[in-house]
């Protein structure tokens, strides 16, 4: 109970006030002098921080480790702009070793795509006709490719050009910008072949007003419906055997019913995956569980546990059932492209024998 | 993916409950030792004992214990807006102390709360859009910078003008805190959850010694802080980015202590060609309900009643549709309309047998 005494002013006392005010303020001091560095420490490890934490390597000296850190930054994240791509390929070179042509081909894209809007169809052209040794791509074109270029065109504007591109440099830009990529047909460290082109895109946040696209031997299937959408197909035949969405940002109860479904695949079969807008706020241990089943492994690391935070914003996936947490491809993206996040990502797997064109 | 971290709930309630009960006897000798008493000379006061401040200075510790703990074992947990917190609490805490030693005018107290508002708005408490009580959103963009601090000082003066009966004001910041927690608890905001649990622990631990009879009591300290803290958790946790303003829930969580504001802005606004807006009264509901004969402990009791019935149509609200959410405000409102109207019949009614005697 306070006196809320306006009006009956105490005696003014200096003493008590300043030994409180020392004794809060010497609190508040200790406080910081505890915080700042655990707070340093788990800001060193957030994963969204790793150009941050590579970049203090680097100026510790430790350069092998700043290497490591922003490699396996890029490759979780899949950051959507040059800047850590070209920094990558400078340290690699500064170090005398050979650079990744992959992550200097993709920075070369990047650059040209955050050109000036009026300019930036030429440039991507010009970046992509200075790379012509990355046309490994034979036999005839797969169902797909031209609608999942269209798809990253809308996220950097030039929806149109890419759709004119020629399919070859159409094939380049998902390779190069859009997640995992198998050209011979093998679906990860699965083991397995798939006897059909399996493509997936998940396009990120609802606000980039995308869809989620599957193309399984060239048969279309579009999802607009929140959560996480899966389809199984036989892995003999590459026949359809099921499909559903399930949305795991709405309940629980959502998320059973995906265990549910996934318990019911046939093993062996092969899974399809991709998120639309978010599957991740009522993710239960079992489902993870049930992912894990098919290959997918945790990827993004909260606190201290790994995490499928993944299924939140793009976020597409191909595994095997019963195959080891780890053996599925998986791509994420959760960063922004022009204020959306998460611009399209794809797992793409395309038969090494292909008919002719 | 939010599944609630129940040991970590554990930890906190039980922590700050442990916390408070160890810390609460340490600094009521320290405000023995420095006279920081409160005389019953004002007649607004209803204790007959001096009775030491600085009980509600093991909030503030426990906070910045809280913080930390939060930061070193839970960090996925961890907001940004935790250390604004921490920063502003502080200072809100040396104005308490300053109020309870030697008094300060609301004025003043006003104008520096409103201030650290602003400054909170400006450090990550950016809302933009308040929650319709209807459903949707009403988005007021720059307007925000005004009503952020509003809604805090409103909250954090609220609980301070509760805190004139034993017990009063931690009871009702418990019984708050509880729906808060519940809804909180229902739409994953874990964050929100554990500044509840903190809160609940906090206040549960004070209440060991400030239920009538008050051995301690909470001082300007304690109240604005735990006002303050009640006010800004309303704004921790986001909504899919956007920070919004939950104001229906909250405000029928808080109905109590928002009533006796607004009775008691109305009467200060009656005062105030006299000159003595800023002057308090002896005229709050605990003390128009003292005046009809009822015990502290029964007022008290009663006014956990009703806060507690609020509370629960504060959390039906958040668990039915938007269609059906207007009865609900509705029951609210006549719920609060009759117990005004109770209240003033019974005290006419009073005074019309009080000469008869």
């Amino acid at each position: 109970m306070t006196s809320e005494a306006e009006g009956t002013a105490k005696t003014p006392k200096t003493r008590p006030v300043l030994v409180m005010w020392v004794v809060i303020t010497a609190a508040f001091v200790v406080f910081n002098s505890i915080y700042w560095p655990a707070h340093k420490y788990q800001q060193d490890r957030d994963p969204e921080r790793y150009q941050e934490h590579a970049r203090a390597l680097k100026d510790a000296g430790q350069t092998d480790a700043a290497i490591a850190c922003l490699r396996a930054g890029i490759d979780e994240r899949h950051p959507p702009y040059a800047e850590p791509l070209e920094l990558l390929s400078a340290w690699i070179d500064a170090q005398g070793g050979a650079a990744d042509s992959d992550y200097k081909k993709r920075a070369a894209l990047y650059e040209a795509l955050e050109s000036a809007p009026e300019s930036r169809a030429k440039q991507v052209a010009e970046a992509l006709d200075a790379m012509p040794d990355a046309i490994v791509l034979p036999g005839a074109a797969a169902p797909g490719i031209a609608q999942l270029a269209v798809n990253l065109g809308i996220s950097f504007g030039t929806a149109n050009e890419f759709a004119a591109l020629p399919f070859t440099r159409q094939w380049m830009l998902l390779k190069y910008l859009y997640g995992d990529v198998s050209m011979d047909g093998r679906i990860g460290k699965t083991g397995v072949v798939s006897p059909v082109d399996l493509l997936v895109q998940s396009a990120g946040g609802e606000e980039s007003k995308q869809t989620t696209h599957f193309f399984v031997a060239g048969q279309g299937f579009a999802n607009n419906r929140r959560g996480l959408c899966a389809i199984f197909v036989d892995a003999k035949s590459g026949q359809l055997i099921g499909s559903g969405v399930f949305d795991i940002w709405a309940s629980e109860d959502e998320a059973g019913r995906m265990v549910q479904a996934l318990a019911k695949a046939p093993q062996g079969c092969i899974g399809v995956f991709a998120v639309h807008d978010e599957a991740s706020e009522n993710m239960t241990d079992a489902l993870e569980k049930a992912l894990g089943g098919f290959g997918l492994a945790p990827r993004a690391i909260v606190g201290r546990r790994p995490m499928l935070y993944g299924t939140r914003y793009a976020f597409a996936a191909i595994g095997v059932k019963g195959s080891a947490p780890g053996a599925a491809m998986q791509t994420w993206m959760p960063e922004h492209v022009d204020v959306h996040r998460g611009h399209p990502v794809a797992c793409i797997v395309l038969r090494a024998e292909r008919p002719k064109p | 993916m939010n599944r609630h971290p129940s040991l970590l709930y554990l930890i906190v309630g039980f922590g700050s409950f442990g916390l408070t009960l160890v810390l609460v006897p340490v600094f009521r000798a320290i405000a023995r030792k420095l006279d920081i008493v409160d005389r019953p000379s004002d007649p607004r006061k209803v204790h007959k004992r001096i009775i030491p401040y600085l009980g509600g200075v093991p909030f503030y510790f426990g906070f910045l214990a809280f913080v930390l703990f939060i930061e070193w074992y839970a960090p996925q947990y961890s907001q940004p807006t935790f250390y604004p917190m921490c920063v502003v609490g502080t200072i809100i805490v040396l104005m308490g102390l300053f109020d309870d030693i030697c008094d300060m005018s609301s004025l003043k107290k006003l104008i520096i709360e409103l201030a650290l508002g602003v400054l909170l708005y400006y450090w990550g408490f950016k809302t933009t859009a308040i929650a319709h009580p209807l459903g949707g959103m009403w988005h007021v963009g720059w307007l925000a910078v005004f009503i952020t601090p509003f809604w805090i000082a409103g909250v954090t003066n609220a609980v301070n003008f509760a805190d004139g009966l034993d017990g009063l004001a931690a009871g009702l910041v418990f019984i708050c805190a509880l729906s808060f927690f519940a809804i909180a608890h229902r739409t994953n905001q874990i964050a929100v959850c554990l500044l509840m649990l903190f809160l609940m622990g906090s206040t549960l631990g004070f209440l060991q010694y400030n239920f009538h009879p008050a051995s301690v009591f909470m001082g300007d300290a304690g109240a604005l802080f735990l006002g303050f803290i009640l006010g800004s958790a309303t704004l921790v946790q986001q909504q899919k980015g956007i920070a919004v303003i939950a104001l229906a829930v909250p405000m029928i969580v808080l109905a109590i202590p928002f009533i006796d504001t607004v009775l008691s802005f109305q009467r200060r606004l009656q005062r105030a060609r006299e000159g003595r807006f800023f002057i308090g009264d002896r005229d709050h509901l605990h003390h128009r309900l003292l005046d009809l004969g009822l015990s502290q402990t029964q007022v008290v009791l009663a006014l956990y009643y009703v806060s507690a019935c609020m509370s629960m149509l504060a959390y039906i609200l958040s668990v039915v549709p938007p269609r059906y959410s207007f009865l609900i405000l509705v029951l609210a409102a006549m719920a609060i309309l009759f117990g005004v109207l109770v209240l003033r019949f019974i005290e006419s009614l009073a005074k019309r047998t009080a000469p008869e005697k």
